[in-house]
């Protein structure tokens, strides 16, 4: 099971021509693969090409040039309705003439199946969604959250190889919107279905995933574990866009192989655990920490550390994030978790403190 | 000025425009009703004589069932071939497309009356036919294909192509997606389209005069009767009944247009 990819992207990319006449890159030469039963997801910013790439899937546009396939089958130029996908639209897309019932029925009864078990096997879908007693309803009488899973179970009562979801829970409210991630990671466990879904949402992404693409500008920048995504971002975009992080700008003094590498950010000495390959002394870089791993301290004497000035103070409830300036002009973003009133907030603006984190945690960007 | 008197000056205002609009037609209703083959104040009495002497009519029955004859077939050949037209420039990528709605739509701003001699000059001496019902019709589809076109693609441009999206990712192909879900969202539309074309038909004089043998339409033939003042009551009693009809048509063709707007809440049309 594991390891084999079900949908798999050769070298596709996807132009569009604007009606100005100019050509858009909607989706750079990529190769993807989403592994069978995982919970796979596109995530980037609006324009990064992961709705394309969505489609590309659910064949409602065909690629430029390269090579897709489905359960090892090509697909380049079959058909949406010869395609072993269903697809959750981000409006939903209900069929308004239709009610609960034959919404979830319409696959089926394309697919000219029995009667008898189209009835079976919509209600069996309509239990998964807990949506048992609605089967009348028209998608005018459901709100945003139950035409959520009307269009869920639609999909998933054609028992797909893929689902597809595009930013399906885009318009629900926030507190709708969690219980709605943990029910569809719950439900995709259960069903054992792949799930390809696109959102914007890094934290969506990171509570849901098994692994996640991160795309930005037409192009697939890291496919990782979410703990991957976050902890070891390859890039700079993808530090920036998956939480918060701090970019410090500097030189490379010297490396100690596979140990670690001297960074000097304006006058401070940074260290780095050796893990980036093709650096050299002389480099120019950017070490990256996120603001949750550094931790503030009273001003010791020790080279190594680094050594700064609190240049602002926010509390925050469960920590308070501060702003500090390290000598040379670089800002670093502090977070510090509130673990006992004693503790809060220990530090003022102006104090001299030194900051220090884990060399594990600090991650050498040469992009 | 404040709100209480804007709103005094705007319904008598309602009620001088509706009295402007509507009394003629209320006293025509009234004069079927009057005992006098003249057309004049005071009333003489109560009678529905006109309307015993339609049943009578032979050839005034035939030139209304002959209208709606044409008023049915030219419909529904004008819906047809305007919903293909709205679904080509609505759905699909149509070169020349504003050219051929501007085309399209040009009997909506040609006077009758020219279109008609163009096409009795056209359907005599270019294709040499006899006049009949058969090209009545023709011309009629031609002067109703700019409402129906228009009619069908405001709704199919008001509906998310998601929903078609949907009906192919689900296994339909192009004709099912278009019978299963594009007819059907759209079919409030096409009726309203039909009832529109058949007003359109059913009320058309000056074109239809000009191309108008052997078989003549309603109006045509009640035009002819005001040649013969006696029987002018009668013709005002005909033309009540086709009054309150097609009034009656178009308010249900728009309250059709409404409720298939109404069935799809705005949410739903991202």
């Amino acid at each position: 099971m594991v390891n084999k990819n079900i949908i798999e992207f050769s070298g596709v990319s996807k132009q569009f021509r604007e009606r100005s006449g100019e050509t858009v890159n909607a989706l750079q030469p990529s190769n993807l693969g989403v592994q069978e039963g995982e919970f796979f997801t596109l995530l980037g910013p609006s324009g990064c090409g992961k709705t394309t790439a969505l489609r590309l899937m659910a064949g409602f546009i065909q690629p430029s040039e390269g090579e897709i396939k489905i359960e090892g089958k090509t697909m380049n130029n079959v058909p949406p309705y010869r395609r072993p996908v269903n697809m959750v639209f981000q409006d939903y897309a209900l069929f308004p003439h239709l009610n609960v019932f034959e919404n979830v029925a319409f696959g089926l009864k394309i697919k000219r199946m029995h009667k008898d078990e189209i009835r079976q096997r919509v209600f069996q879908s309509l239990e998964i969604v807990q949506l048992i007693g609605f089967e009348t309803r028209r998608p005018g009488q459901l709100s945003g959250g139950q035409k959520q899973r009307v269009a869920l179970a639609r999909a998933l009562v054609n028992q797909p190889a893929v689902l597809l979801l595009d930013e399906p829970l885009g318009a629900l409210d926030l507190k709708l919107r969690r219980a709605m991630q943990l029910e569809l990671k719950a439900l995709q466990q259960q069903v054992g279905i792949t799930f390809v879904y696109v959102t914007h949402d890094q934290e969506e992404a990171l509570t849901m995933s098994d692994r996640i693409a991160v795309m930005s500008q037409g192009q697939v920048l890291q496919v990782d574990t979410p703990i991957s995504i976050y902890e070891r971002p390859t890039t700079r975009f993808v530090a920036d866009f998956v939480g918060e992080t701090n970019f410090l700008n500097g030189k490379i003094e010297h490396i100690v192989p596979g140990e670690l590498v001297k960074v000097m950010i304006g006058t401070n000495p940074v260290e780095v655990r050796h893990r980036t390959n093709g650096v050299r002394p002389g480099d120019q870089v950017t070490v990256a920490i996120r603001p949750e791993k550094l931790t503030l301290m009273p001003p010791v004497s020790r080279s190594e550390k680094l050594m700064a000035t609190v240049a602002e103070v926010t509390y925050l409830g469960t920590d308070t994030r501060y702003i500090v300036e390290i000598p040379g002009g670089e800002k670093a973003a502090v977070r510090v978790q509130n673990t006992g009133i004693k503790h809060v907030p220990v530090f003022h603006v102006g104090d001299q403190v030194t900051v220090s984190y884990d060399m594990d945690d600090a991650q050498i960007l040469t992009s | 000025m404040n709100k209480p008197q804007t709103s005094i000056f705007g319904s008598v205002y309602f009620v001088l425009m509706a009295i402007f609009l509507y009394l003629p037609i209320l006293i025509l209703i009234l004069f079927s009703f009057n005992d006098s083959t003249v057309l004049a104040f005071p009333l003489k009495g109560f009678t529905l004589d006109w309307y015993r002497q339609l049943g009578n009519a032979r050839e005034l029955l035939i030139s209304a069932r002959n209208s709606v004859w044409v008023g049915v077939l030219s419909s529904i050949l004008a819906v047809a071939l305007g919903s293909l037209a709205a679904i080509a420039m609505t759905k699909h990528h149509m070169p020349a497309r504003n050219l051929f709605l501007s085309l399209a739509s040009v009997p909506l701003v040609m006077p009758s009356i020219v279109l008609g001699v163009a096409m009795l000059v056209f359907f005599r001496k270019v294709l040499g036919l006899d006049l009949n019902m058969w090209l009545i019709s023709a011309a009629h589809v031609l002067i109703s294909i700019p409402s129906t076109i228009l009619i069908v693609m405001a709704r199919l441009a008001d509906f998310s192509a998601n929903l078609e999206e949907a009906a192919m990712d689900l296994g339909a192909n192009y004709w099912m997606t278009l019978i299963k879900v594009t007819l059907p969202i759209s079919f409030p539309a096409l009726v309203a389209a039909f009832l529109t074309a058949f007003t359109t038909s059913f009320d058309e004089y000056a074109m239809t005069t000009l191309i108008t043998g052997t078989d003549t339409t309603l109006p045509v033939y009640l035009y002819s009767l005001l040649r013969f003042p006696r029987r002018l009551p009668v013709a005002v009693a005909m033309g009540s009944i086709i009054m309150i009809v097609s009034a009656l048509l178009v308010v249900l063709a728009e309250w059709l247009r409404r409720w298939g707007t109404a069935r799809t809440p705005k949410e739903e049309r991202v």
